[in-house]
Parts: structure tokens; C-alpha cells; sequence
């Protein structure tokens, strides 16, 4: 046995039935996390918790992905039992050591020491602690000694490890005897018991089916019906399915589905009917009413949740299988559902979706509901108002609602989920703004958009209804041509590149005395008057209407002084923003700072004041807080947007950052200016970065993202900048400069 | 006079011999590896001496952590055969972050060998197949740069249609030699296209094949499965499942472009068929190999040394004439 295998102590214990199927390796993760974003109708709320794996998923089990438990699902259990066996001789505590943690070197240890009486460290430290002597506590170290045998072949967790069977066979012969002995001898109910199981799991580990099969017979009949048998009986099935006994085998697997909630998960994946004939004879071995149940029960999980439905409540309409069946019907009925509201009204929205739902379904849904013969009166209720609302019979679902509340097991789950439905049902009533004003839904828009969060309640799938009614109600706004509230549940990209949208967003936004409806309108946007603000601040900056863009910005609240990473009036010859970035600044500019500047900047230049150095730095400044430069913060901004690539923005943001008209006109301001080569020799360089960005500009003007870029093998071209610095001033340092930064000057240079 | 005579039929015995045509190999995809009668015959009826046989995939757990699954266990040990260990890599491996490619490429390294020494194997080939990605590509890169290095053997990599017309982005693995996949062109869908092959796409990409710099060996497809789909949404991939198998079944209608549709409820062959669903049987005539082969040596670069089929499985088999293989390889 490896040193790694002797850790996993518990497979003793566990239900693996590596036989039938193999280890279910967990792989990826569960892909159910999304549901709350899906549906409106959590069937935690309803069933019981052992059903949790075979709600409808997206993966082949709901929430995990795959079943993971296989050598954990009966830990606490098991713990549980033997500290009652050892209540007063061992704590829960070393239970749990010797059951759960890595004992086999001490069980080994202590059962030597009941052999022979030689002491060892598992000995002197044990005998502190338990009294080695009392028989319980022997009898606990005797039964593991032998359980944890088995344990070589049961379990194999070393992902990396290559075991050359594909089953791993248990070959200690000598177990069985021992065990049968010991399963002969102890009179002890609970020791005889478990040494029942540990018999059929090691014949089952054996490969010895005959003898699973036999033992099991002839046993069965004294052995109480608690988990231990149930687990036993899943071996058998498992060794009916390998001897493609398949009818028999899932006939056997439906009684432990039904029996023994926590095998629920590893029932559901072992049950396989190979053909319609054997599925029709596991059925002919129902014995009575509720074994046909527990088939149809298991067989709705696969195949078909109606008529699993419809058969199961023929034969026991009070079956709680019936729960988690209705569960996954209405969860696969609502993803059916049309979420869409795009060029359509709400009514033509709800009656596709209406159009969706199979009427069998709901019909059997409300049928069953009605004659009010379930156990679940809650979930029924519950199931058959949201079936009514998609169906858009809206009173209906009221009565529904209404008896549904009366049987509310009352858990915070519970009613918000009801709460939740109802006002499904209610927004699903309006069909125009008026109607939406009848309905004065703020109460519950309030509960739904901001206290919903604060309740914290596990599993509770909310964030559809609220994504579903911000749509419906800007549907309904936008279908009464109230762009602006239409915008407030419902952002759209380029609202305010329409300054009609821009100033009607501004007045709503300014206006006080606001209604309740109106506050949440206001609260569940997230654009504020200061974005507005900005963002006209930032338009006036890039239209070179500095002073305005002065008198918007300092209106525009905390972004105004946001600092800028770069000096922004910096001409650097290479664009690297992380240089600028990291380059020592004596002065830090904010957004306003540098609005401020240009400003003094542009006076001064207006009073003819050193022209060169100013043209210059506001060439400098313009390039700079374009996509270009290396104050991108600038612009970056809520209702402008934030990204990397020029391809991030809508078109018109992206014409807007992207040109150089400002930047050039000051630069060829700066050359006019110039008194020395060095001064033209450096307006020549920054006008040509400018001719460059205007090249790839024209060159991706169409293109959708950047892999659309066509690769033509063109890197630069020789940019009118360039042949100036190469013909006139050759001679300059700025011009060496040039050489040793830009390699495209350099390669330019050298081809001349 | 004889001497000379002798020479020349010498040269061209020599000329002639099936060291001009691309050996026949297969690839063998189960999870254990048994040889059937059928597929024994197949194998000694086309002289095959190198079989691919896929050793495990890789996938991440739950941890995010790679893991070999499932891996090959041998009821028979192939020894008249060169065995080419394949391990599949499920993109997400490198697409994960926390992967480490030196110690993912230890860890396969390792596994292999001990799926030789436990099975008493040894080879001198590994063939690494996954359908990297841009994003994945430098991790992939340098798997296989690394792997190369700790595993000393010969290597040879999978090679996608797009990867090869689109080299230049995609790079080239370091490997010493590939083999084209010339199969799963399109997406397994409810449409009616045949995911598995489709002429009009592989034309696309066959000009490209000539300027490839990697040496090719080629895979074609001798599988056929049906694609069960419900609600437009694909539930599975029905490898057992043929058009014979529908034909006579009641539960089962056959529908135009190689449709059926469920008329009632049904188990079969282990699987639920609900009313309504509807089954795609997408499968490769042997008249579309040949077409293959033809496309192939129009426009290869050099003539590969083998013609790979994928798989080996006396299911697949048995639809063809017992000289498919032979005719196949009569075209290169």
C-alpha cells in the first residue's frame, strides 16, 4: 500500500462504485452560477436538500458540476455513529482522527498491541488519552485494522499516478474470512452491522460478484433498512449493471434513490436503462405503487420531467419526488422564455413568450394544482402563478399567488422568492407608461434594485427580474418616445452624442422635487450631472474651447483633480506613456491643472509672448491628452469610456481622440516661430509623429477591432518630417538624438 | 551484358516498391486497448506497422490544476507494433494561467513512462495533439519546446487546417514532424452541414498546404457519429448510432439531409431520446476519402511518409470495402 492511499483513510466508508462507472473526475467546475441571471425561480426554496444535485443545470449535476463526494458523502455520519458507539471511552474529536485523518500507522500500532503487547508510540500516546482496555475501543481498532485494508483498492486520488487495470481488484483473500468472522461473532447490533457492509463492499471490491449477489440475499432479510443497507444494495446494483443484468440493476438503484437521500446524486448518474425493453421490465418489478414512483422519480431526471410527472402523481400524488421534478420543469419552461425586448414592445416580448411554452406542460401544471392533492402546496401554488404570468393570464396568477402565501413555509427564501413572482406578475400587467403609472410598483422597484442586496440570502435568483424589468420599463419608455427614461433603466452607448439627449438628461438629472419613480429612475442610472459635465468639459477641450472646457470642469466635481500619470506638455521622440509615466515630475498636473495651463498658455500666445516654447508645449498638450499621449486619463471617463486600444470607443469618441488637427496647428505655430535649427528640426520630428497617426487613422479608419487591420508589410513611410530632418538638418542634435530613439528614422536615414 | 540488365530490373523493383507510397498507420482512441479480429486483419491486410495510440488526455481540475484523464489501459500489448504515445491537451490547460509548462511537461513526460514500464512498452515517438489557440500559443510553444527537451524522443505535434494556412500567426510548433488533421472542419451543429468533412471548406485552406515549412504526415477520418440535438441545442455526440441502426426502429423518422427525428420517447444504446429531438447521422463514404486523398496529393509539398486513419474501431471499419486503405493510399 502507498504511503498516499494510507492517508485517504475513509473509503471504507465511502459509496464509490468504481465498478460501474469509474471515478467521475471533477473537472472545470460547476457551471450553474449563472442561473441568477437566467431565472426567477429558485428551487432551494422548495425542496428538500438532497434533490440539490438534480436541479436543472447547465453541467451534468447542479452546483458542483459532477459529483465530488465520493469518498466524503457519509463522513459526518459515520463520525457521527461511532462517537455514539464510543460516547464516554473516546471524544468526537479522536473519532474523527481515527475515522477521517491519517491513523492507519496508529491503528496498526494499537491492534499489534491488542495481539502481542508491544507498546509503541501510537500506544504511550493513545493510552493517555483512551482506555485501551475498554472493548468498545478495541473492537473500534479492530474494525478498522480490517476496514482500512480495502482502502489500497477503493480509492486512488494521485491524478499522476498510472495504475495499469482500469478497476483495481481487491486480492487479500484473507479479509473475507476474517471479516465473516467477526460479522458471526459480535453480538453488539451496531459492530455486527457494520461489519455486514464492510463484507458486501469487499466482495464488491473483490470482483467477486457471485458472492456480493449471495451474501446480500442471504442477509438482507436481518439487516435493518438504514444507510449501511441501502449503500450494500447500490453494490449489488452495481454488479447487476456489470453483468448487464440493466433492468434489475436500475430497478435497484430507483429503491436506493428513494430510500437513502444522501445516494441521491450517485443513484441519478449509475441509473442507465440500455433499452426501451428494459426499462419497461424494470418497471414490471415494482413490487407496489411506491417503487413505480421511485422509477419514474429517477427516470424524470434523464427523460422526461412531464411524464414522470404526470405518471408519479397517478400513483401517489403526496410523493416529495414529485418537488424536484416540478422544479426542473419550470426551469426548463423559463428558459424558453424570450428575454429579448430588442425592436419589439413588451407585448409582442410576452406573447412570444407565452407562444413558447408547451401547453401540456402548464395545463398538467395547474391540473395538479388545482385539485389540491399535493403535499407541496407551496411549490405548486408558487410554480403554477409564474407558469400563469409567462402564460399571460396575470389573474390567474394572482389566485395562485394568494393560496401560494397561505401554504409559505415562510423563510426568507421563501418570501422574497413569492414577493419575487408577484411582482413579475404585476410589471407583466403594463403594456404602456400609463399603466406603469397606475401600477405605482416603487415600493417594490425600491425592494427589488437596493434592499435586495442587503438581505444576503443564499441561492436566491434575483438579478434576472431586475435585468428583465429595467428592460421592460425602458421598453415601454422608449415605445412612448421618452428617450431619456428609456435611457435611465437602460443605458445605450451613444445617448449623448445626441445633445437633444444630452440637455434633456441634464434637465431631468437638475430637477428637484423628484417622485418616488423619478428617484429610482435617477438612483439605478449610472451616469450623475458631474459625468455630464465632464464629458463636455473634455468635448470643449478636444474643440480647443479651452476656457469653457475651464468653467465645465470645475463644475464637474471629484475628476476635475484627478492627477495626470505624465507630464503633459512633455514632446517626447519616442510615444512610450510607461516612460512618461515613470519619468520624475516636479509638478503633478490634474485634469484642471492642465486646462488651466493651456489656458495661460494660449494668453500668452495670444499676446505674442515667447511663441515658439508656448505653441510648442500646447502642440505638446494636445498631443498628449489624445489617444496618443501620455495623458490618456484626460479623457478616460464614464460617459466617454475607458480602454487600451483606439477600437474600445464608439466611432465618434473614436474620431474625436484620435485627431491631430489641434496638436499639428500649434506645432507648424512652434515652426513658424522657430529662431534655431534645433527649434524647426524638433516641430519637423513632432509634426511627423502626427502625419504618421493620421496614416494608420485613415488606413483602419473601417476596420471593426484591430485584427481587422489589413497587414500590407507597411511599417512607416517616409513621413514629410522625416525628409525635412534628413535634408536640412542633419547637422543638429536633436537630429542625433532622433537616430539613436527612432529606428524607423534610423532605417529611413539608412535607405537614403 | 546480364549485369547491367540486372542492375536496371534492380532499379526499378526498386522504383516500384511501397516505399513510394505513404504507409498506412492508425490511430487507436479507446480507452482500452484490445485488438478485435476485424481490426487485427485490418492491420496485417495493409501491412501496418505503427500505431498512434492516444495514452490520456489532459484536462484542469476544479483546483485549476492539470490531470491526465483517462488514461490507456492495455488488455493486449501491441507488440508487433511501433506504438506512438498520443496525449490530447484540452486548450484551457494552457489557456490557464497558473499553468507551469516545465512542470506540466515533466509530469506527462513522466506519465508516459510509466504507462510503458507498467505495460512493458518503450517508444521512440510521442505525438502531442491540441488545438492551441492565439491566446495559448506561447505556453504552447514552450510546452513543447520544453517536452522536446526532457523527453529526448522524436516529436510530432497535431496539426489543424487553419494553423497551417495561417502559419505565420499561429507559429509552428518545434516539433520534427506533424500530421494534418484532415477531418472536424466544422462545428458539430444542428444544421445540416457535415461537421466532420466538407470539401468547399477544406479548399479554403488547401493552397496554403504547399508553402507549410513543417514535414506532414496525414490523418483522415474513418469515423462516423450522429449528433443529437434538442430544443436547437446539441445534447450529445452519438458515436454508436447509425443510419441502419434509426432505419429500423419505429421510434426514429427519417427527415431529409440526413435527418431523423424522435417520434416518441425512447431508451437506446443507454441514451434517453425525447419526442421531438432530432439526430444528425454525419458519416464519411468511402468515395469522400478518395476525394480527400486526390485534394491531398494535388496540393501537398512533399509526399508524406504515412496516412494516418482515425480510428482504429472495427465499428468504423466494417463500413468500408476491405481495400479502402490500399485504394486510399493509390492516390499519393
Amino acid at each position: 500500500m502507498k504511503k498516499t492511499s494510507l492517508k485517504k483513510l475513509l473509503v471504507v466508508f465511502s459509496a464509490l462504485l468504481a465498478l460501474v462507472y469509474g471515478t467521475i473526475y471533477a473537472c472545470g467546475g460547476g457551471g450553474d452560477w449563472g442561473w441568477s441571471f437566467d431565472s426567477n425561480f429558485t428551487p432551494e426554496t422548495f425542496v428538500d436538500q438532497s434533490y440539490r444535485s438534480l436541479f436543472l443545470s447547465t453541467d451534468i449535476f447542479y452546483g458542483d458540476g459532477f459529483d465530488n463526494k465520493h469518498n466524503s458523502r457519509f463522513n459526518d455520519e459515520i463520525v457521527q455513529d461511532w462517537s455514539a458507539y464510543l460516547k464516554g471511552v473516546a471524544t468526537t474529536e479522536d473519532v474523527h482522527y481515527f475515522l477521517i485523518d491519517s491513523s492507519a500507522i496508529a491503528v496498526k500500532e494499537l491492534n499489534t498491541f491488542y495481539r502481542n503487547k508491544r507498546s509503541s508510540d501510537a500506544v504511550e500516546k493513545w493510552k493517555n488519552k483512551v482506555d485501551l482496555k475498554n472493548s468498545r475501543f478495541t473492537e473500534f481498532v479492530q474494525f478498522l485494522y480490517l476496514a482500512q485494508e480495502l482502502e489500497s483498492v477503493s480509492i486512488n486520488n494521485d491524478y499522476w499516478s498510472y495504475e495499469p487495470v482500469v478497476n483495481k481488484v481487491y486480492k487479500g483473500h484473507r479479509l473475507v474470512p476474517a471479516l465473516i468472522k467477526k460479522y458471526n461473532s459480535v453480538t453488539d447490533s451496531f459492530l455486527k452491522n457494520r461489519y455486514w457492509f464492510q463484507i458486501v463492499k469487499t466482495y464488491f471490491y473483490s470482483d467477486d460478484y457471485k458472492n456480493t449477489i449471495n451474501f446480500f440475499q442471504s442477509t438482507a432479510d436481518k439487516t435493518p433498512k438504514n444507510v449501511l443497507y441501502y449503500r450494500a444494495l447500490s453494490y449489488v446494483a452495481g454488479v447487476n449493471y456489470k453483468q448487464k443484468q440493466y433492468a434489475l440493476s436500475n430497478y435497484q438503484f430507483s429503491q436506493v434513490f428513494d430510500q437513502c437521500p444522501p445516494m441521491r446524486v450517485v443513484t441519478a448518474y449509475c441509473f442507465r436503462p440500455q433499452e426501451e425493453a428494459d426499462w419497461q421490465q424494470s418497471l414490471a418489478m415494482a413490487k407496489n405503487n411506491d417503487e413505480k414512483v421511485a422509477l419514474w422519480a429517477l427516470s424524470g431526471y434523464y427523460t422526461n420531467e412531464e411524464k414522470s410527472i404526470e405518471k408519479i402523481y397517478e400513483l401517489n400524488p403526496k410523493s416529495e419526488h414529485l418537488d424536484y421534478l416540478l422544479t426542473r420543469l419550470v426551469n426548463r419552461l423559463e428558459l424558453k422564455t424570450n428575454k429579448s425586448f430588442e425592436k419589439i414592445t413588451v407585448s409582442e416580448n410576452k406573447k412570444s413568450t407565452k407562444d413558447s411554452l408547451t401547453s401540456s406542460s402548464t395545463n398538467l401544471v395547474f391540473k395538479i394544482t388545482d385539485e389540491g392533492k399535493v403535499k407541496n402546496e407551496f411549490l405548486w401554488n408558487t410554480a403554477a402563478g409564474y407558469l400563469a404570468t409567462l402564460k399571460s393570464d396575470y389573474k390567474k396568477s394572482d389566485s395562485y399567488y394568494k393560496r401560494a402565501e397561505k401554504y409559505s413555509t415562510n423563510t426568507p427564501l421563501a418570501i422574497n422568492q413569492l414577493r419575487l413572482l408577484k411582482f413579475v406578475n404585476s410589471l407583466s400587467k403594463v403594456n404602456n407608461v400609463s399603466d406603469l403609472k397606475k401600477a405605482d410598483l416603487s415600493k417594490e422597484l425600491n425592494w427589488l434594485y437596493f434592499e435586495i442586496y442587503n438581505l444576503e440570502i443564499a441561492d436566491f435568483r434575483f438579478e434576472n427580474a431586475i435585468n428583465w424589468s429595467k428592460t421592460y420599463i425602458s421598453t415601454l419608455f422608449k415605445a412612448d418616445k421618452n428617450q431619456v427614461f428609456s435611457e435611465l433603466f437602460v443605458r445605450t452607448t451613444d445617448f449623448y452624442d445626441k445633445e437633444n439627449n444630452l440637455r434633456a438628461m441634464k434637465t431631468f438629472l437638475d430637477k428637484s422635487n423628484k417622485s418616488d419613480f423619478e428617484l429610482i429612475a435617477e438612483k439605478v442610472y449610472d451616469v450623475h450631472s458631474s459625468d455630464i459635465l465632464e464629458y463636455e468639459a473634455i468635448r470643449a477641450a478636444f474643440s480647443n474651447k479651452i476656457p469653457e472646457a475651464i468653467q465645465l470642469m470645475q463644475q464637474a466635481g471629484p475628476a476635475q483633480n484627478y492627477t495626470l500619470l505624465g507630464n503633459p506638455f512633455n514632446g517626447t521622440i519616442k510615444d512610450c506613456h510607461d516612460c512618461d509615466h515613470i519619468a520624475k515630475q516636479s509638478k503633478k498636473y490634474s485634469k484642471l491643472d492642465l486646462l488651466n495651463t493651456m489656458n495661460l498658455m494660449q494668453d500668452k500666445l495670444a499676446a505674442n509672448e515667447e511663441v515658439y516654447s508656448n505653441a510648442l508645449l500646447l502642440g505638446n498638450a494636445f498631443y498628449n491628452m489624445s489617444h496618443y499621449g501620455n495623458a490618456r486619463v484626460f479623457y478616460e471617463s464614464n460617459i466617454i469610456g475607458y480602454g487600451f486600444s483606439e477600437f474600445d470607443f464608439r466611432d465618434k469618441m473614436r474620431g474625436m481622440l484620435t485627431n491631430t488637427t489641434q496638436s499639428k496647428l500649434y506645432y507648424k505655430k512652434a515652426l513658424s516661430a522657430a529662431t534655431t535649427d534645433e527649434q524647426r528640426a524638433k516641430c519637423h520630428y513632432l509634426l511627423s509623429k502626427c502625419e504618421r497617426n493620421d496614416y494608420y487613422n485613415l488606413k483602419y479608419k473601417d476596420a471593426e477591432n484591430y485584427w481587422d487591420r489589413r497587414n500590407d508589410g507597411i511599417n512607416f513611410l517616409a513621413w514629410k518630417g522625416f525628409n525635412e530632418l534628413y535634408s536640412n538638418y542633419s547637422d543638429t542634435k536633436y537630429y542625433q538624438e532622433v537616430i539613436t530613439e527612432c529606428g524607423y528614422f534610423d532605417s529611413y536615414v539608412r535607405q537614403q | 551484358m546480364h549485369k547491367k540488365w540486372f542492375v536496371f530490373i534492380l532499379i526499378i523493383l526498386c522504383s516500384c516498391t511501397s516505399q513510394d507510397k505513404p504507409a498506412v498507420s492508425f490511430y487507436y482512441w479507446k480507452t482500452v486497448f484490445k485488438l478485435s479480429t476485424i481490426e487485427k486483419k485490418v492491420l496485417k491486410d495493409n501491412n501496418v506497422s505503427k500505431l498512434y495510440i492516444r495514452y490520456f488526455d489532459i484536462d484542469i481540475d476544479r483546483a485549476r490544476e492539470a490531470f491526465p484523464v483517462s488514461p490507456i489501459h492495455f488488455t493486449d500489448i501491441p507488440e508487433l507494433f511501433t506504438v506512438v504515445p498520443v496525449v490530447y491537451i484540452k486548450n484551457k490547460v494552457l489557456l490557464e494561467s497558473s499553468t507551469d509548462v516545465e512542470e506540466l511537461a515533466q509530469k506527462v513526460n513522466d506519465y508516459i513512462n510509466q504507462i510503458n514500464a507498467k505495460n512493458n512498452l518503450h517508444c521512440d515517438e510521442i505525438q502531442i495533439d491540441c488545438d492551441w489557440s492565439l491566446e495559448s500559443q506561447n505556453k504552447y510553444l514552450a510546452f513543447i519546446k520544453t517536452f522536446k527537451k526532457i523527453s529526448g524522443r522524436k516529436l510530432s505535434a497535431t496539426i489543424r487546417l487553419h494553423q497551417v494556412k495561417y502559419y505565420k500567426k499561429t507559429k509552428i510548433p518545434d516539433v520534427d514532424s506533424g500530421v494534418l488533421m484532415y477531418y472536424n472542419m466544422g462545428t458539430i451543429a444542428t444544421d445540416s452541414t457535415n461537421s466532420i468533412y466538407d470539401q468547399k471548406i477544406a479548399k479554403r485552406y488547401l493552397s496554403s498546404l504547399e508553402k507549410y515549412p513543417l514535414k506532414l504526415n496525414f490523418a483522415l477520418p474513418v469515423f462516423s457519429w450522429t449528433i443529437h440535438s434538442r430544443d436547437k441545442k446539441v445534447v450529445g455526440l452519438r458515436n454508436k448510432l447509425r443510419k441502419k441502426d434509426l432505419d429500423n426502429d419505429a421510434h426514429f423518422k427519417e427527415l431529409p439531409h440526413h435527418f431523423y427525428e424522435v417520434i416518441a420517447d425512447n431508451y437506446k444504446g443507454g441514451i434517453f431520446y425525447r419526442q421531438g429531438d432530432l439526430l444528425k447521422v454525419e458519416a464519411i463514404a468511402a468515395d469522400d476519402l478518395l476525394e480527400m486523398a486526390s485534394d491531398l496529393e494535388n496540393n501537398k509539398s512533399q509526399l508524406p511518409k504515412e496516412i494516418i486513419f482515425y480510428d482504429l474501431d472495427e465499428f468504423n471499419i466494417q463500413q468500408y470495402e476491405k481495400n479502402i486503405f490500399e485504394k486510399i493510399i493509390s492516390r499519393f
